[in-house]
């Protein structure tokens, strides 16, 4: 582990100890981007898929489609092999720890500042194209996903331009360059903020798969395809309950209401207090010398 | 022989603790040498726990044969070579409630 004790002071003078996007001063008073960045492609996607329609893709558009269907091969592919629930689920846990999974989100970060969009589409434009080719069954999950995905491009767009494009290249260096799924245990990143954020990788390789039938000659079961839509929906929802915690998002509430909102202050001090706390217990376990520390376990544990 | 190494976080290991080897999850490493880790127990109390039942799919990654209950008086601090490696890793949701749990009031005895 590279994050020892004292990386953590909560200063942020010793930030530097850590290279990792998801560093707390880095989402509460410098740069909230990075944290977020790499997180945000089925709104790309939607973004895309619009354009696509209009015939107006520009090269960087072109360059981030053409990442969008590598990624839509290596990484939602395997989602359409899932037998049962249970196997997607663990298909998906597999999917987002790839090292490729950063990689490509790194990538597609470093496009996004071209692509970010400045309007909100009219609601009948919203998967119009793609629903059908799905089955008519999903229109009304696609419809919602992608209403949802519309709404973090959105959000995010406006951190771009309140915190500057450069946030975004910076972004996507260390996506890159970070361990997947390095935040999970991050301790100064709130296990809270760390499950939106897992959720925002989720619904990233979900929209993968669900757009691979589009693309590619496959037809997936009715029941995996509609698993994966609903799976991709819940996750955005978690993911979007970050990105309104963020004031400069501006997500409206008939997105996310006030009480699903995090008070990211709060839970950043107190993820700082328990840091401490479980680093005074291991020096404590150096100082006692002790195998185990504290020594005992509880009388009656089977 | 079971291989004794440094493990990582959401690394699965099993603790030596009074006679017994407990399962654990690795929460955070410190230098290398020192692991802050909470334990398991097969032992039901009326307190906050996380709860992993073999049969889900938690319980089928981490391997677990019985109920096992989690609980923050489980949160240890210990040396990592004493740790015995079981080659399983914790899943991500499971591990941030852990996590969770843990940062409630670290056990410091």
């Amino acid at each position: 582990m590279s994050h020892v004790s004292g990386s953590r002071n909560g200063s942020g003078s010793s930030y530097c100890c850590y290279l990792s996007s998801m560093s707390a001063d880095r989402v509460l008073h410098r740069s909230p981007v990075p944290a977020i960045g790499g997180f945000t492609l089925p709104p790309w996607l939607a973004v895309i898929l619009r354009k696509l329609r209009q015939a107006l893709l520009s090269d960087e558009e072109k360059r981030l489609l053409h990442l969008v269907e590598f990624a839509i091969a290596t990484l939602g592919a395997p989602l359409l092999e899932a037998s049962d629930l249970e196997d997607l689920e663990r298909r998906l846990d597999e999917q987002i720890e790839r090292p490729e999974m950063n990689n490509l989100l790194g990538l597609m970060t470093a496009s996004f500042p071209a692509v970010a969009p400045e309007t909100t589409p009219a609601a009948s434009d919203v998967a119009a194209a793609p629903a059908p080719l799905l089955g008519e069954g999903l229109q009304g999950l696609l419809r919602e996903g992608f209403r949802l995905s519309e709404a973090i491009a959105m959000a995010i767009g406006r951190l771009m331009r309140s915190r500057g494009p450069s946030e975004f290249q910076m972004a996507a260096e260390q996506l890159s360059a970070d361990k997947p799924l390095g935040f999970l245990e991050d301790p100064s990143i709130p296990p809270e903020v760390a499950a939106s954020w897992l959720a925002g990788l989720r619904a990233n390789v979900l929209m993968f798969a669900l757009v691979y039938p589009l693309i590619y000659p496959q037809t997936p079961e009715p029941w995996l395809l509609r698993s994966i839509a609903e799976q991709w929906i819940h996750n955005e929802r978690l993911y979007m309950r970050f990105l309104a915690s963020i004031p400069e998002a501006q997500v409206p509430l008939d997105i996310v209401p006030a009480e699903e909102r995090m008070d990211l202050e709060k839970l950043f001090g107190q993820t700082a207090d328990a840091a401490r706390q479980l680093e005074d217990l291991a020096r404590k376990a150096i100082d006692s010398g002790a195998d185990v520390f504290p020594p005992r376990d509880e009388p009656d544990d089977a | 022989m079971p291989e004794l190494a440094a493990p990582a976080a959401r690394d699965l290991v099993l603790l030596p603790l009074a006679e017994k080897n407990r399962p654990a999850v690795v929460l955070r490493v410190l230098e290398d040498r020192v692991v802050v880790l909470i334990y398991g127990t097969g032992t039901l109390r009326e307190m906050p726990r996380i709860e992993v039942r073999p049969e889900t799919r938690d319980g089928k990654a981490l391997g677990f044969y019985k109920p096992t209950y989690f609980y923050v008086s489980g949160v240890r601090a210990a040396r990592a070579e004493i740790l015995i490696r079981t080659g399983r890793r914790c899943p991500p949701e499971l591990f941030l409630k852990l996590r969770a749990l843990a940062e409630q009031t670290p056990g410091d005895g």
